[in-house]
């Protein structure tokens, strides 16, 4: 089976992995690997059979064989412009090639004692128990088998720690270089954010890719959100066409905290996006925003989970897809209201576009409510572009095909409106028109 | 400028256009008056080039083409303008952006510079005078969340910025309070001149009063049954429908 060879590769690899560790061997934070191997080795990867999975092959992932990136990166980086991929003015910058850190790339000068950001492999090496207190806490016991995947290779990524009261910040940017080379490489990012007491914080992570060439980006995001703190995590997805990424962003959010995740994703061959948010306490708040706009082949596929363990918290969910060509799309969004959850408000809302005749999606919303004294809103719809829109556009003289573009922009741009950094707003709006121009609509 | 000749349309494999005949020149107004489902949104809809409609036998020339040759867009770079009985609602589309896009098109379309943003809005800001318009409305998406009122301004205030040649207005009393019938119709009767014309299709003789025609076309069963001059529209308004509908026989317009 190609889910046991592709196991057998990835022990392999993780053999591998443990030869070059030295001294780290008998750190916890290799223990807790060695842990994740050993129950992913059980648990085995999904087939179209688990619910979970049923809408997205994972058959050509699994099949590549992929190898992991070696410290110096097989293309010479130090030229690029790192500000030609997202340019907002003052930030903190961290810039992974390949998966690997490049400190050279990156800028954190205007890191100050409230704002810590450093280099996974950093603190895995110096702080390791500081790791081991941020990973897992989400959803222990239920983590799915690429989390599992990450969780044994965890050794890159960033570390974002947010002093208490600390808000008016530069935003954080990590940016995400893959060469895209002959060999595809395995890149496992992970990502680490702690926002203490009345705290507030932008992070962007942002994936881009400058060849053509397979490779599997598996990341894993883990939000910490205490008291009053406000998380606003943005995920830009700008791969290439042979690129897979298969990542979960877990967060857990306390008494009058919010955490809110934007996706924009233009990129991959195969993405598959989990979510999963623990509302933790009285007044909690998070929001789940999501563009997709998949073309030619490719598949994306959005899998959310919102858990409203406490009473009184709101949750709000807009994912909107446009989809062009062959290209598919999935949305699953579940919500959970846990008993105790009382006066939860929750909306959740999915829109797709299909923009020729041969694209698809699925949606599927889920609610599992065991709280009576609640209000949970959910709809889905799936459409073409309205005939009645189209005709009034182009009876004031504009195109046919600027018309569905100006249609195709209007309905994407509701998610851009919601982001606060208004030259990040910029920077999706020229992508979704890049988008636009080399998509033909039928 | 305008010249229709035994016009027959379908929808849906329905009859509804069936021999109209009509000739508008530079400079006229004319109003088609019909009772509800004779036709008169269809001829309107049919000029602007809406796929729902299939013409089965006529032709109609404008200004020397064939115009269902064009496609909608071109149509309203050659100068046709529909002003819509139901002005469509576009959500995430802003009114100004709209209004550029189309400005633009159709300078793009007769070879001439794309307008800026600081003259297109001093453009637009001239032109929302005649129609007494909020200057917020521009800023809001399309027509969402508009009054029936500010939705036919909104219309008419298009008809202004674009300049058409033939302008098409599509039941624009509908939905009007007096003032604003008065409004719309003042800003059509300001845009009128020696070179362009307009063709009012309405129900009521009510906005005639403010719009006054040069000829008027009674509609009846997808034929022009009846056309004369002003005093037609007072007739129709004492006699009712009834009356035009015993005129079985469809006459030759003569314009």
């Amino acid at each position: 089976m190609k889910q046991d060879k592709a196991l057998q590769t990835f022990r392999t690899s993780f053999e591998e992995f443990e030869k070059g560790l030295n001294g780290e061997y008998s750190s916890p934070v290799h223990a807790r690997r060695r842990d994740a191997m050993k129950r992913l080795s059980e648990t085995g990867f999904p087939t179209l059979r688990d619910e979970e999975w049923r809408y997205t092959n994972l058959a050509a992932l699994l099949e590549t064989e992929y190898v992991r990136p070696t410290q110096k990166a097989a293309v010479d980086f130090s030229a690029v412009d790192t500000k030609r991929f997202l340019d907002i003015g003052q930030m903190l910058r961290l810039v992974f090639i390949d998966g690997v850190y490049a400190p050279e790339l990156s800028d954190l000068s205007t890191a100050s004692g409230k704002l810590r950001v450093q280099d996974l492999a950093t603190v895995i090496n110096e702080q390791p128990d500081e790791v081991l207190s941020l990973t897992g806490a989400v959803d222990e016991g239920a983590r799915h088998p690429f989390t599992m995947l990450n969780d044994a290779f965890t050794e890159q990524g960033a570390l974002i720690h947010v002093g208490q009261g600390a808000a008016e910040l530069p935003p954080v940017h990590l940016l995400f270089l893959a060469s895209g080379g002959a060999k595809p490489l395995l890149i496992t990012p992970r990502i680490l954010i702690r926002a203490e007491a009345n705290s507030e914080i932008d992070v962007i992570e942002q994936y881009v890719a400058l060849g053509d060439g397979a490779y599997f980006t598996n990341a894993v995001v883990e939000s910490h959100v205490a008291e009053n703190a406000h998380v606003h995590h943005y995920k830009i997805q700008e791969e290439g066409p042979a690129a897979y990424h298969v990542a979960a962003s877990y967060a857990r959010v306390a008494r009058s905290g919010s955490y809110s995740n934007h996706y924009f994703g233009f990129g991959a061959r195969l993405l598959r996006n989990n979510l999963h948010l623990v509302l933790d306490d009285e007044a909690a708040e998070c929001t789940m925003n999501g563009l997709f706009m998949p073309m030619a082949k490719q598949h994306m596929d959005h899998h959310t989970v919102i858990d409203h363990a406490k009473p009184h918290c709101n949750s709000h969910e807009l994912y909107k897809g446009l989809l062009f060509d062959e290209a598919r799309g999935v949305f699953s969004g579940k919500i959970i209201v846990r008993q105790d959850a009382q006066k939860t408000d929750a909306k959740q809302s999915n829109n797709n576009l299909l923009l020729s005749e041969n694209a698809l999606v699925d949606t599927k919303p889920q609610l599992e409510i065991w709280a009576d004294d609640v209000k949970c809103t959910h709809g889905a719809t799936i459409g073409r572009l309205d005939d009645d829109a189209m005709f009034y556009l182009r009876s004031r003289g504009l195109p046919k095909e600027q018309a569905h573009s100006v249609l195709a922009y209007a309905f994407a741009s509701e998610l851009v409106s919601h982001v606060r950094l208004e030259p990040l707003r910029q920077h999706l709006d020229d992508a979704i028109h890049r988008r636009l121009e080399r998509s033909g609509i039928e | 400028m305008l010249e229709i000749r035994n016009l027959h349309a379908e929808v849906e494999g329905k009859e509804i256009l069936k021999g109209v005949n009509l000739k508008v020149e530079a400079g006229e107004i004319h109003a088609i008056m019909g009772p509800n489902g004779s036709g008169k949104s269809t001829l309107a809809g049919v000029l602007a080039g809406r796929e729902l409609y299939e013409i089965t036998e006529g032709e109609v020339i404008y200004k020397g083409r064939n115009l269902l040759d064009l496609s909608p867009e071109e149509r309203a770079c050659e100068g046709m303008f529909l002003a819509f009985q139901y002005p469509v609602e576009i959500p995430g589309v802003s009114n100004t952006y709209f209004l550029k896009a189309a400005l633009n098109a159709i300078r793009k379309y007769h070879g001439l510079e794309e307008l800026d943003a600081v003259d297109f809005l001093a453009l637009v800001k001239e032109k929302m005078q005649l129609v007494e318009m909020k200057p917020e409305l521009l800023n809001r998406p399309v027509n969402e969340g508009f009054s029936g009122g500010e939705k036919k301004r909104n219309e008419i205030l298009q008809m202004a910025v674009l300049n058409p040649t033939l302008s098409v207005l599509d039941e624009t009393d509908s939905g009007l309070d007096i003032d604003a019938l008065r409004i719309v119709a003042n800003g059509v009767n300001k845009l009128h001149s020696p070179e362009n014309a307009t063709i009012v299709v309405t129900h009521y003789q009510r906005l005639l009063n403010y719009i006054v025609p040069d000829r008027v076309h009674v509609l009846v069963d997808g034929r022009i049954v009846k056309s004369g001059d002003k005093d037609l529209a007072f007739h129709l308004e004492e006699q009712g429908y009834d009356w035009a509908r015993d005129l079985h026989e469809p006459v030759e317009n003569e314009s």
